[in-house]
C-alpha cells in the first residue's frame, strides 16, 4: 500500500500505545469486489464495490478492544486507535484473566496471489457475454425453464502493522464462476449446478473452465433429475464426490476444530464443539483412511493469504492423521490456552471493520495412498448412492448430528451406476460418519474445491477457504427421503 | 449521519450523473457489540461505516457501483464506474426506471439512548448478568449489540428519502455442565433492553434442563416459543417470490388465494407498527430475492390472512406483468397473536415438547417447503400441563406450511430479534416431525 497508509498505520499504533495499550495492531484493507448475475437472457445484477478502511485492535488492562472506520485521515486514525483502547478498558471490567498471545516472530514481508489476468481489467461485456452464452446453451434444452449464472471477483489489499514491529502486506485475488439449470414439470422443479472450484487466481481461472462444454450435460441432467426415481430410505453405502465432501468436511471437521469455539468463545452464536482438547491424540475422529490436512500455504487456496490477521505466517499441519485427532485452527490468543507454543495462523477478519476471529484453514481430505479410482470405489458397492455436488446442509451446534443433501444422486447396484435418484438426504453423527469411511480415491482424483460464504462470529463475518478431496466411500449411512 | 449531510452527498452524486436514469442510496451506521463467554468479555468492537451506491441505467441496461469514499473524487469515480458498467453490459429486461417522490409513513425507530450507548454501559450490564450466573455456579455467554444508522435514497426523478433507525439486542446463553438455556431482550431503544431479565430466563431454562433425557424421534405436539416460531416463519417468508411460484419453482406454486394454513394464522407487514417499526422504504442490497427500486415505499401487505395466502412478493416488473399490486419485500413481520400466555399454552398440553429455539435451519426441498434444523438451548418434556424435564436436542424435518396447518393455538406475540424486526407469538403445533437425536 502507499506510503501514506503506512504512515497512518504508525500513527494508529503510536496513538494506541500512548492511550495505554500494551499491544496494538492496525489493519488497512482496500477491498474491490465485483459480482455479476444473469437469469435467462437478462443481466439481473452487477454490483461493483470499492472501499478502504482500517481497524485497530488493542490490549489494555489485559483485555481486547477493537474499533474500525472507513474515514481514512490522520485525525480519524488517532481517534479510532484511542477508541479501541477505551473499549479495551471497558472490557477489562468483566475479565477473568488477562489476554495473552503466544509469541510470533516479528517480520516485514509481503504476499501476493500469483495471477496473470487481473479480473478487474477484463471488460464487463466479456463477462456478461460469456454468462449469457452459457444461459443460451442451457435453455436449448426445452425442459430447462430457468438458467442462471454468476461470477465473483475480489481483490483485497491489506497492510498489517503491529506494536511488536511486524509490517506485512498482501494482495489476494479470488475468482469464481458457476451456473445452474432448473427443470420444471409435474409439480416439481430440480436444479443441476456447475460450480467449478473457486480459487485465488485471476481471470485466467475463468478462461480455464469448460463452461460451455458442460452446459449441455448440466441441462440434460437437470431434466433427468426431474424424472428420477425417488430414493429408498435405509442404511446404504455412499460414495461422495469432492464437491459434496467439501461441505461435509467444512461443517463436521472444519468448524469442529476451531479452537475458539471449542473453548466456548462462540457459544452465543455458532456454538461449541465436541472435539475438546482432552481428545487430542486420543479420539479416533475417523477411520485409518481419513487424514485431514490444514494448509494455509496451498497454492491458490482460498485461505492462502501469506499470513493471518495476527501476523502469523501460513502453515501446514494435521487436524486428523490416519484417523487420529491431532490439531486445531487457532489464533495467538487461544493457542496459549491449551499450552501450545505457536498459533497455527487461523485468525482472520472479513472486512476492515471486523475483528479477526479463528477461521477454518484450507482444510482437505488427503487422497488415498493406494491406487483407487472412482470406478473402483463404485465397483465394491452392492446397494449405494453416488452423490455429486452440494444441496441441503445442517449440523447441530456441537458439530455432532448432521444432515446433508447433494445436487445429483446416482443409484449404485451391484457395483454399477444404474439410474438417477432424487430427494436424497444422508444423516449421521460426525465421528461415526468419518469412521465409516473405508476408501478414498487416490491423488489423480483429488479436487481443490472450496467455500466462499462461510458465516461465523457475532456480528457475522463471511470468509472463504479451500476444501480439497478425492471421492470417498462410506458404509452403512442413514439415507432419508428429502421430500415432505 | 445528519439528513442535510446525506442529502448533500446524494445531490452531489446525482449532479455528476450522465446516464438516462440514476438512483443513489446511502447507508451508514455506528455499530457496537460486546461479546462475552465463560463469564467474561471476550470481544468488544465499534465500527463506523457508510456506503454510497449508485445505480445508473441507459434504457434497460444498468450498472451498480459502491464506495465508502465520500470525497468529490470518490463520488465521481463511483458514478463513472456505474455508468461504465451500464454502457458495457446488456439489458435487464426486468429493470424498472426511477420513481417520483412517494409519500412515506412516519416510522419512528431511532432512539438517542441507543446512539449514546457506551462500552461501559454494556459492560456494566454484562457484569451484573455474569454475577448472577457465577453465584449459581453457571456459565454465561452472549452479546450486547447496538446499531444506530440511516438509510437515505435519491434519484434522477427528484425523489429523496431519509430514515434514521437504531437497534439494541442482548442475547444470553446460560450453561450448566449438561444443559443450556437461552433468552434475549430486543428493542430499538437501548433503555428498554433488559439484560438481567433475559439472563434470568436463560438461567432458569438451563437449570430446568439439567440431566436431559433422550426421546425417540417421531411426531410430537410441540410448543414453539416465539424465537423458534420466528426462525421457521422468516425462512418461509423469504421464499415467497411470486415469479418463482408462477414459474413453478417454489412451494407456493398455485397456492395464492387458497387456504394453506390453520385459520389462526395471519401474517402481515406494517412499517409504521408502533411496537415493531420497519423501514418505510428499502435501500442498499435488499434485491437478493426480487428486484427492487430504491426508494419505493414498503406497502402494508397481508401475506396470509386467517390461513388464506393473500399475496406473494411481487417486484414492480412482476406486478406489472401480472396485474397484481406491488408488494416488494417486507421490512418487518407482524404475526398476529392471541391472548394466551406461554404458560397457558403449556398448561393446555397433556404430552408434548417445549422448544426454546431452533438452529441451522436449511431447505431440504423447496417445492414441498421441507426444512431441516436442530433444537437448541432448551428442549423440554411437557407432561400434564407442566414442564417436567430437559430433553436432548433433536433434528426436525418439517415444512413450515405443515407446521402452520397443524397450529392449534396461537399465544401472545412478542418482539424477537430473529432476522427482520418481528412480532411473533408462541405456537402450539401438533404432529411436528423430529427425525433423529443428538448426543447432548
Amino acid at each position: 500500500m502507499e506510503k501514506i497508509i503506512k504512515d497512518l498505520a504508525q500513527e494508529a499504533l503510536d496513538a494506541a500505545l500512548d492511550a495505554g495499550a500494551a499491544y496494538a495492531d492496525v489493519r488497512f484493507l482496500r477491498m474491490k469486489h465485483q459480482n455479476l448475475r444473469t437469469e435467462d437472457q437478462r443481466v439481473s445484477g452487477i454490483n461493483d464495490s470499492e472501499e478502504l478502511g482500517f481497524g485497530v485492535r488493542a490490549i489494555a488492562q489485559g483485555a481486547w478492544g477493537f474499533a474500525g472506520s472507513g474515514v481514512v485521515t490522520k485525525d480519524e486514525v488517532k481517534k479510532v486507535a484511542r477508541q479501541a483502547v477505551a473499549i479495551a478498558k471497558a472490557s477489562a471490567t468483566v475479565l477473568k484473566k488477562p489476554v495473552s498471545q503466544v509469541p510470533e516472530p516479528k517480520r516485514v514481508a509481503s504476499f501476493k496471489t500469483p495471477y496473470t489476468i487481473d479480473p478487474f481489467t477484463v471488460g464487463i461485456d466479456q463477462k456478461v457475454g460469456l454468462l449469457l452464452e452459457i444461459n443460451r446453451e442451457l435453455l436449448k434444452n426445452t425442459g430447462v425453464k430457468k438458467a442462471e449464472g454468476f461470477m465473483i471477483f475480489k481483490k483485497d489489499e491489506r497492510l498489517f502493522a503491529s506494536s511488536e514491529g511486524s509490517l506485512l502486506e498482501s494482495e489476494v485475488v479470488t475468482s469464481a464462476v458457476g451456473y445452474q439449470a432448473t427443470a420444471v414439470g409435474e409439480g416439481d422443479a430440480k436444479v443441476r449446478t456447475y460450480y467449478p472450484p473457486p480459487m485465488t487466481k485471476g481471470y485466467e481461472h475463468i478462461n480455464a473452465q469448460d463452461l460451455l462444454t458442460n452446459a449441455t450435460r448440466v441441462a440434460d441432467q437437470a431434466v433427468q433429475h426431474l424424472h428420477a426415481k425417488e430414493c429408498e430410505e435405509g442404511k446404504k453405502t455412499l460414495i461422495l464426490d469432492p464437491q459434496n465432501l467439501a461441505l461435509t468436511i467444512h461443517e463436521s471437521v472444519g468448524h469442529a476444530t476451531e479452537l475458539d469455539r471449542v473453548l466456548g468463545y462462540e457459544e452465543s452464536l455458532a456454538g461449541r464443539s465436541f472435539a475438546t482438547p482432552d481428545l487430542l491424540n486420543n479420539l479416533e475422529y475417523g477411520s485409518h483412511e481419513v487424514s485431514f490436512v490444514a494448509d494455509n500455504t496451498l497454492a491458490h487456496g482460498l485461505a492462502t493469504h501469506g499470513f493471518d490477521d495476527d501476523g502469523v505466517e501460513g502453515q501446514m499441519w494435521f487436524i486428523v492423521n490416519e484417523g487420529l485427532f491431532k490439531g486445531y485452527s487457532t489464533s495467538r490468543e487461544v493457542a496459549g490456552e491449551i499450552g501450545w507454543k505457536r498459533s497455527t495462523g487461523g485468525c482472520r477478519a472479513d472486512h476492515w471493520g471486523s475483528i479477526p476471529i479463528v477461521r477454518i484453514p484450507n482444510l482437505s481430505l488427503a487422497p488415498g495412498k493406494k491406487p483407487m479410482s472412482l470406478d473402483d470405489l463404485i465397483h465394491d458397492v452392492k446397494d449405494g448412492i453416488f452423490i455429486e455436488g452440494r444441496g441441503s446442509f445442517s449440523i447441530d451446534q456441537m458439530r455432532c448430528n448432521f444432515q446433508f443433501g447433494g445436487n445429483a444422486f446416482w443409484e449404485v447396484k451391484e457395483g454399477k451406476i444404474t439410474q438417477m435418484l432424487k430427494n436424497v438426504t444422508y444423516q449421521s453423527m460426525t465421528t461415526e460418519f468419518w469412521n465409516s469411511c473405508d476408501a478414498v480415491a487416490d491423488e489423480r482424483f483429488w479436487v481443490q474445491d472450496g467455500i466462499m460464504n462461510c458465516g461465523k462470529g457475532d456480528p457475522v463475518q463471511i470468509s472463504q477457504m479451500t476444501h480439497g478431496a478425492a471421492p470417498a466411500r462410506f458404509r452403512n449411512i442413514t439415507v432419508r427421503r428429502g421430500r415432505a | 449521519m445528519r439528513k442535510d449531510d446525506a442529502q448533500a452527498i446524494i445531490a452531489k452524486a446525482l449532479a455528476l450523473a450522465k446516464a438516462e436514469h440514476c438512483e443513489v442510496t446511502l447507508t451508514g451506521a455506528n455499530n457496537a457489540s460486546t461479546r462475552f463467554s465463560n463469564n467474561a468479555i471476550t470481544q468488544n468492537i465499534a465500527k463506523t461505516d457508510a456506503t454510497l451506491t449508485v445505480l445508473s441505467a441507459y434504457g434497460q441496461t444498468k450498472g451498480k457501483a459502491a464506495t465508502n469514499d465520500f470525497s468529490d473524487a470518490g463520488i465521481a469515480s463511483c458514478v463513472r464506474r456505474a455508468e461504465e458498467i451500464a454502457r458495457h453490459s446488456q439489458p435487464d429486461t426486468e429493470y424498472m426506471p426511477p420513481i417520483p417522490q412517494p409519500s412515506y409513513p412516519d416510522v419512528k425507530a431511532h432512539y438517542p439512548a441507543t446512539e449514546a450507548a457506551t462500552p461501559e454501559a454494556r459492560a456494566a450490564a454484562i457484569r451484573e448478568s455474569c454475577g448472577l450466573c457465577e453465584k449459581a455456579g453457571l456459565t454465561l455467554a452472549g452479546s450486547f449489540a447496538t446499531e444506530s444508522g440511516v438509510w437515505a435514497v435519491g434519484n434522477s426523478k427528484g425523489l429523496f428519502g431519509y430514515w434514521p433507525y437504531s437497534d439494541a439486542r442482548y442475547i444470553s446463553t446460560v450453561l450448566t455442565g449438561d444443559s443450556s438455556g437461552w433468552a434475549e431482550s430486543v428493542s430499538n431503544d437501548f433503555a428498554q433492553v433488559n439484560p438481567l431479565t433475559a439472563t434470568g430466563i436463560a438461567k432458569q431454562k438451563a437449570e430446568a434442563a439439567r440431566n436431559p433425557v433422550a426421546v425417540e424421534p417421531g411426531k410430537y405436539t410441540v410448543i414453539l416459543e416465539p424465537a423458534a416460531a420466528a426462525e421457521m416463519i422468516l425462512f418461509m417468508l423469504f421464499s415467497m417470490d411470486a415469479k418463482a411460484a408462477h414459474e413453478g419453482r417454489n412451494g407456493f406454486a398455485g397456492k395464492e388465494n387458497t387456504q394453506i394454513t390453520s385459520p389462526l394464522i395471519t401474517l402481515r407487514n406494517q412499517p409504521d407498527h408502533p411496537c415493531c417499526p420497519g423501514a418505510p422504504f428499502l435501500a442498499g442490497d435488499w434485491d437478493w430475492i426480487i428486484p427492487l427500486t430504491s426508494g419505493m415505499q414498503v406497502p402494508e401487505t397481508t401475506w396470509i390472512e386467517k390461513g388464506v395466502l393473500k399475496s406473494l412478493m411481487y417486484s414492480r416488473f412482476w406486478a406489472g406483468k401480472t396485474g397484481h399490486a406491488y408488494t416488494g419485500m417486507p421490512s418487518n413481520l407482524i404475526f398476529l397473536g392471541g391472548d394466551a400466555s406461554l404458560e397457558e399454552l403449556i398448561a393446555s398440553v397433556d404430552e408434548g415438547l417445549l422448544v426454546t429455539r431452533f438452529w441451522y435451519i436449511r431447505y431440504v426441498d423447496p417445492m414441498t417447503m421441507l426444512f431441516t434444523g436442530m433444537t437448541r438451548d432448551g428442549l423440554f418434556k411437557i407432561e400434564k400441563g407442566k414442564v417436567t424435564h430437559g430433553v436432548k436436542n433433536m433434528r426436525f424435518n418439517e415444512s413450515p406450511l405443515a407446521m402452520l396447518k397443524n397450529t392449534m393455538k396461537v399465544g401472545k406475540a412478542v418482539r424477537t430479534g430473529i432476522g427482520l424486526p418481528n412480532l411473533t407469538p408462541p405456537l402450539l403445533v401438533k404432529d411436528f416431525t423430529f427425525t433423529s437425536g443428538t448426543s447432548f
